[in-house]
């Protein structure tokens, strides 16, 4: 419904309206993102202080050692991000119904989520 | 002792509700929040109030730290409430969320579990107004179950308190060892009103039926106050933290799928609502204080969330990934309070959620329960996505819907305000915060290695989701809704019912018209009177169920009572 939907007629478009500024927002936010990296790039010479605390370093378990690996979080989070929403795709091909799927039962004739049952239309806003 | 009931501003309060003018209907619901909280700071550690009421003694109030903290929340959620809600024209939602708050208050403060239950039902009675007022079938339904699951959860709590009394416990409320039927009970009566998974549907179905403020004012106080009781029933119960971790994790799933950003919330707390029984099942000073602290933080930045997206809903009628976008362009104020909501949840440092969530996780490491840890890890980073990056994106940026609704109304801006403020001063001023916690405690959050850390997993979390919507692959927003545990009754024992039972009963009938039609007539004259005209049955499709499990419930009560 929204994806054929833009501006109203005649507004003045904003500064996010141009590609261009969004690119920039976008290149900037990925600039920052590096600096972070950086963080584990000077770690990887330094020991840092970790979540875990030991006395004795030999007494780790696997997972706590890898806490200390340079480029733990970045790493841990990127693919956890895409292990999740490729999970949630799979789920959605088992879940997913469309919109009326409970209130067709109401059998109501003031129900307004009873129209509309065959608008489920995607849309894409990525 | 600040002379009355802490409970008792809010409860007299709404009584004058319905008989006062919308200004005065304001003036009374911020008053009596605000007078409420000055009564509480003057209450002291050691005042008690006990009443005798048919022979039993009843200790309405208990007062130590845990409890105060969980009251000055609630005085806050219901002043902020009061502000938000004072456009609002309908008597009886006012007049319900102020006795709704002042019942969670009264909770919170019960000395014992007869007195719990009393305010355990007032919630229950009191909150589903505030979705039966958003009128149509969708809400009246959404309402029943509501009112279904809660009922559950107070007869399961009645009947515990009742096997304790019978068995020689008394029904003080105290921490309880998980062993034993009516402990179990009670523990589960608990379970349901803190979205344990399955019982968690009733959040996520009942949350987005409420009105614009309705669900503001319904994720406030019920839940909370089922934490409350875990932390003062149950701390240090390892289930809880297995339990805890399940609902971290499965509710971030439906949020990156569910199109409705006011359900995407719902999970969200059941998610949140995970971190915290981890905390109160991990039970070390550090791990409970962060437990309740995250209770506190909670309240106010998801009530901050709800709010921006209970503007929109107001606004446009509708809070669906699929009709917004955009709307940063006519609602600028909504979208900057969201995007701070946003870093309070994400955990974001000087953001609330940092200073609470970390004492958590913390406690888990301490603990040596590194798979623990790893599912926290694991759902912080999934909270970035559906609350940090999913909510404020789809509604106010991504592609524009070409909608301009008006900017929030002033009042809601300045509730949201009020809300952003304190996300942001818990997590600056996290020292004086700290001080309110029941435990002492000298943790401090921000090394600058935790800090650093912290923003790699988040800054890399989005650069991971802005990745996947570059790449086309990020799952699109569908008009759809996603089967839950709910399905299980909302159409499976239905379905036996429609498919199994239903055509016997009919079958039956048929049977009892041909003998009506082939018997003398005599004999129908006789008898036909007095036989059962079974197609009534046709009108209980639904309320079978209802009925069923009350009668169960029932029946088991009795067994209980005189046994």
């Amino acid at each position: 419904m929204s994806h054929d939907h833009g501006p109203p007629p005649g507004e003045e478009p904003r500064w996010l309206d141009h590609p261009a500024n969004v690119r920039k927002l976008t290149i900037g936010f990925f600039a920052v993102a590096l600096l972070f990296l950086l963080a584990d790039v000077v770690w990887f010479f330094v020991e840092r202080h970790a979540t875990f605390h030991y006395e004795d370093p030999i007494n780790r378990t696997a997972v706590q050692e890898t806490e200390h690996w340079p480029g733990f979080y970045t790493l841990y989070s990127v693919v956890e991000i895409v292990v999740l929403v490729a999970l949630s795709v799979l789920f959605r091909k088992f879940v997913m119904r469309p919109e009326d799927y409970y209130s067709r039962d109401y059998q109501d004739p003031e129900n307004e989520f009873t129209k509309g049952a065959d608008d489920a239309k995607g849309v894409n806003h990525g | 002792m600040g002379s009355i009931h802490p409970a008792l501003p809010m409860l007299l309060g709404s009584l004058l509700l319905p008989f006062l003018s919308r200004r005065w209907r304001a003036a009374v619901m911020i008053g009596a929040s605000a007078f409420g909280l000055y009564n509480l700071l003057g209450a002291e550690a050691s005042d008690s109030m006990s009443l005798t009421l048919a022979g039993f003694e009843l200790d309405l109030l208990r007062v130590d730290k845990l409890s105060l903290l969980f009251g000055y929340l609630f005085h806050i959620a219901a002043f902020v409430i009061g502000v938000y809600s004072l456009h609002v024209r309908s008597r009886l939602e006012h007049f319900t969320a102020l006795m709704y708050a002042g019942s969670a208050i009264g909770a919170v403060f019960a000395g014992d579990l007869l007195t719990l239950f009393f305010f355990w039902e007032l919630l229950a009675v009191t909150s589903v107004f505030q979705i039966w007022a958003a009128g149509g079938a969708e809400a009246r339904h959404a309402g029943i179950r509501y009112l279904l699951s809660h009922i559950t959860s107070g007869l399961l709590l009645l009947i515990g308190l009742i096997m304790k009394h019978q068995s020689g416990e008394g029904w003080g409320f105290d921490a309880m060892e998980l062993t034993g039927t009516a402990n179990w009970l009670i523990f589960l009566a608990f379970g349901i009103k803190a979205g344990f998974p399955i019982a968690h549907t009733w959040i996520v179905d009942a949350y987005p039926a409420a009105t614009a403020t309705g669900t503001l004012v319904l994720s406030a106080f019920t839940t909370k106050v089922a934490v409350y009781c875990f932390a003062r029933g149950f701390r240090g119960a390892d289930e809880l933290f297995y339990i805890g971790a399940v609902m971290c994790i499965f509710p971030i799933f439906y949020a990156v799928i569910e199109n409705d950003l006011r359900r995407v919330l719902s999970y969200s707390m059941v998610n949140q609502i995970g971190f915290m029984l981890i905390g109160i099942g991990i039970g070390s000073d550090l791990a409970f204080n962060g437990a309740v602290a995250h209770a506190f933080a909670d309240v106010i930045f998801k009530g901050l969330l709800f709010m921006t997206m209970g503007a929109v809903y107001m606004r446009l009628g509708t809070a669906k990934g699929t009709d917004l976008g955009g709307l940063y362009k006519s609602m600028p104020w909504t979208t900057f309070f969201c995007i701070i909501g946003a870093l309070s949840i994400s955990a974001a440092p000087f953001f609330s959620a940092f200073v609470t969530k970390t004492m958590i996780m913390q406690g888990a490491a301490d603990r040596d329960l590194t798979w623990l840890w790893m599912v926290m890890l694991f759902a912080s980073s999934g909270v970035l996505e559906h609350a940090g990056v999913k909510i404020p994106f789809f509604a106010f940026f991504a592609h524009d819907s070409g909608q301009r609704p008006k900017e929030a109304p002033i009042n809601m801006r300045l509730a949201m305000a009020v809300s952003s403020v304190l996300c942001i001063l818990i997590g600056v001023f996290y020292k004086q915060f700290y001080a309110l916690l029941p435990e002492a405690t000298t943790y401090s959050p921000y090394s600058f290695t935790h800090v650093v850390t912290q923003y790699q997993l988040l800054v890399f979390s989005a650069v991971a989701v802005f990745g996947l919507m570059l790449m086309g692959k990020y799952p699109a927003e569908v008009r759809s809704v996603n089967l839950d545990a709910d399905a299980i009754w909302r159409k499976g024992l239905l379905g036996i019912w429609k498919k199994g039972l239903h055509p016997v009963f009919l079958a039956a009938s048929a049977v009892e018209e041909r003998f009506l039609a082939w018997a003398p007539k005599a004999v129908v004259r006789q008898f036909g009177h007095r036989l059962p005209r079974l197609p009534i049955f046709k009108e209980w499709a639904g309320g079978a169920v209802v009925v069923l499990i009350t009668l169960m419930l029932g029946a088991y009560l009795g067994l209980v009572l005189f046994a």
